[in-house]
């Protein structure tokens, strides 16, 4: 009989391990580790890490996570056909209704924002701008390790809008005007707002709508990027109470409002991950 | 009626029930397939939400528990998809195929024996997934080899090379 | 007169009644289902693709024909085609990974939904709507591409109009000609080889580069709420400028002639200049990042 070499039984160990050797070969496997410092250690460690593996217990997690599942399954999730339906056809309908429902709020949306434009000059010429003069909120970062459902954007509703008069003339923008006139409320620049809020407030309960529908990471992302969004609308705020007559300011701020709108809508056009 | 068909029928106690007595394996398989606590954390979540939705699927062939556990692999699997599917991917589809040495498994502090968890939750992706399934969770080559999409052989060198390299870390 | 096809591919069902001694062991069934197959399809006809997760890859080819090869490897895969519709559709319960591979005739209108997929569009000349969730996407050579995406990088090459509207990942668009419009929260968007008329690019967190071409009745408004902007133009360059950044610095190339009582100090910044006859209009926003115009042929200044 050859004698066996180390190489040759580490080429082996695997089939060894997994009994796939025919008899013969086993005992001279077996036999060359019973007499070799190098090779009978190792096929002791390897036995005995898989008898380990074996055997490990039960990790259980940090906290209870029966509450974020629950508050998951409980959210209703709107059938389109029964269950016992192929799963693209629910699929293709959802996403279809959803995309609809998204265009026209989309559509509403962008008559707010040009309502809005359209109302800021009066007769003389002044531009006459209704700040939202509330103070600067920090929104909270969402912890989506709590056990309970957090709502998903956490901005505090409802986002104020300052109406953008669209006045692009190459005139020089002085950038801290020295009238301290102070805010002028605007009722149908107000009304606009009204639209505005309401919309994002429809996209946001469509999204709680479709959480259980959503992976974790998915959710993570869009909780992520609203965190993203709505930092940058409480910055565009805080800085337009600072400065109320700022047009830049206005327009930004309804840029970010924008951007958070266009984000919710994205998400009623995901399909759903089941 | 057992919990599972009242769970189908949307007893959420019931389904209670169900997620309390198997939350433990699936809890530690989560873990241990993907490294980290906290994601796995998330993970049996989602694995507890996909399993009442698909519960209405559940034709009772096989233990609730069987299914469940199943239904966790893929959910587990498809996470790390997710997850890492733009970025730069990490070498585990490298390391599905090719062999080569890897980096090596976190060493043990001096004077520290590293423990067989920690050293699995450091094992390159793919190898330790291979070895939770077949060491750990007791699943069969070709029952891993088909949820991975990979070969058997494939599987069985994947198994051979974590268990080299917890070898390694666990005896230095 | 149509002809409507239905192919269901049942997986593995041949494979079953081999092994009637492991009937029990169902789980072990080969459950890859494949389609291989070329159909006609006119000029100018849609394709739709839909898959959870997986690759789709299309590419444009001169003939009447749709080349269809396409796996799934849990579940089934659907084909329904009619003479100016082919669509293809991943059927199943468990965790589908598919890859699609698709030669259409040029000028085919694209449907693409998925999951987490990579998507991969070259040299269709057509239309191209991509809708998923995570995943890489890269069309090349279309006509308009609308993109709707939560978490992926874009990548575009040489198309007409272009519609994105992405959470996180970054935009990457080269040698755009149409209408441009970008919306993302935390990715950058880059701008190259442009000769758009029309462009809007926003971002939250990312950056925004423009170079190209600037038509002189265009429209260029460019903003990113903490990152930089930066706009490389041509020297011969003719526009209105607007330049304006809230707490970030303000940078240009190109001799700022503010007219009437302008003044560049304090913050918020915000002035507006021209720049030969005034033509395009170019604005550039930023609250707290950077606001840079470069002029093309200068030092080729790196952006951090």
């Amino acid at each position: 009989m050859i004698a066996l070499t180390c190489d040759r039984f580490e080429d082996r160990l695997s089939a060894l391990m997994e009994g796939e050797t025919a008899a013969a070969e086993r005992e001279q496997l077996e036999a060359h580790a019973s007499a070799c410092s190098r090779c009978g250690p190792l096929l002791v460690e390897l036995r005995a890490i898989v008898r380990e593996a074996g055997d490990l217990p039960e990790l259980l997690p940090s906290r209870d996570l029966w509450e974020g599942v629950a508050a998951r399954i409980e959210t209703p999730v709107v059938q389109i056909e029964p269950r016992q339906a192929p799963l693209v056809v629910r699929r293709g309908l959802s996403w279809r209704t959803a995309a609809a429902a998204a265009a026209v709020l989309v559509a509403l949306t962008a008559l707010a924002t040009w309502r809005i434009a359209a109302t800021g000059v009066d007769s003389q010429g002044t531009e006459r701008i209704a700040a939202a003069v509330e103070p600067p909120v920090t929104a909270p970062p969402s912890n989506p390790s709590a056990g309970t459902t957090p709502p998903v954007d956490t901005a505090p509703a409802p986002d104020r809008m300052a109406p953008a008069p669209r006045s692009l003339t190459a005139r020089p923008r002085a950038t801290t005007p020295a009238v301290s006139a102070p805010a002028v409320r605007n009722a149908a620049a107000d009304a606009a707002t009204a639209v505005y809020d309401r919309e994002i407030a429809s996209l946001r309960s469509m999204l709680d709508t479709r959480r259980a529908e959503l992976d974790s990471a998915t959710v993570r992302v869009l909780e992520e990027n609203l965190t993203i969004i709505d930092r940058a609308i409480a910055q565009s705020r805080q800085a337009l109470a600072q400065d109320p007559n700022s047009t830049f300011l206005i327009d930004h701020l309804n840029s970010a409002l924008g951007r958070k709108v266009q984000l919710l809508r994205t998400v009623t056009l995901i399909p759903a991950s089941s | 009626m057992d919990d599972a068909a009242l769970a189908a029928r949307g007893d959420r106690r019931a389904y209670e029930r169900l997620y309390r007595a198997n939350v433990g394996r699936i809890f530690s398989l989560c873990t241990r397939m993907c490294g980290s606590r906290e994601r796995a954390e998330e993970l049996t979540q989602d694995v507890f939400v996909r399993a009442w939705e698909k519960l209405p699927q559940f034709r009772g062939d096989s233990r609730f528990s069987t299914w469940l556990h199943r239904l966790a692999v893929n959910v587990v699997l498809n996470a790390r998809k997710s997850d890492g599917r733009h970025r730069a991917r990490e070498t585990e589809d490298e390391d599905e195929q090719g062999m080569d040495a890897f980096a090596a498994p976190r060493q043990a502090p001096p004077g520290e024996r590293l423990d067989l968890e920690a050293a699995i939750a450091s094992l390159p992706p793919g190898a330790r997934r291979v070895f939770v399934l077949h060491d750990v969770e007791g699943y069969k080559h070709e029952e891993i080899a088909e949820q991975l999409g990979v070969t058997a052989g494939g599987s069985k060198a994947q198994l051979h090379r974590a268990r080299m390299l917890l070898r390694e870390a666990l005896t230095r | 007169m149509t002809r409507t096809w239905l192919i269901a591919l049942l997986a593995g069902a041949h494979l079953a009644a081999a092994h009637q001694a492991d009937a029990q062991r169902r789980d072990r069934e080969d459950r890859i289902a494949r389609i291989d197959t070329t159909l006609t399809l006119a000029r100018g006809g849609l394709v739709e693709l839909e898959g959870p997760d997986g690759d789709m890859i299309v590419t444009g080819w001169d003939r009447d024909e749709v080349r269809v090869r396409a796996t799934n490897n849990d579940g089934d895969l659907r084909l329904d085609a009619t003479s100016s519709r082919i669509q293809l559709k991943s059927v199943g319960m468990g965790w589908s990974d598919v890859r699609y591979e698709v030669t259409v005739p040029t000028g085919t209108r694209l449907l693409l939904n998925g999951r987490s997929t990579e998507i991969t569009v070259r040299g269709t000349r057509g239309e191209v709507e991509a809708h998923t969730q995570n995943g890489d996407i890269a069309i090349e050579d279309a006509t308009s591409v609308t993109v709707n995406a939560l978490n992926g990088d874009v990548e575009l090459r040489t198309m007409d109009r272009v519609r994105v509207n992405l959470v996180a990942g970054d935009v990457r668009i080269t040698g755009g000609r149409g209408a441009i419009e970008v919306v993302t929260v935390s990715g950058d968007v880059e701008m190259h080889g442009m000769t758009s008329r029309s462009v809007s690019a926003g971002t939250s967190s990312g950056e925004v580069f423009y170079e190209g071409a600037i038509d002189p009745s265009g429209r260029y408004e460019l903003t990113s709420h903490s990152g930089n902007v930066v706009v490389r133009l041509p020297a011969d360059v003719s526009a209105a400028v607007r330049l304006q950044t809230y707490s970030g610095e303000i940078e240009s190339d190109f001799p700022i002639h503010l007219e009437g009582g302008a003044t560049m100090g304090g913050h918020p910044r915000s002035f507006d200049f021209r720049i030969g006859n005034g033509g395009a209009r170019i604005t550039m926003t930023s609250f707290s990042g950077a606001v840079r115009l470069q002029r093309a042929g200068t030092s080729n200044r790196q952006e951090d």
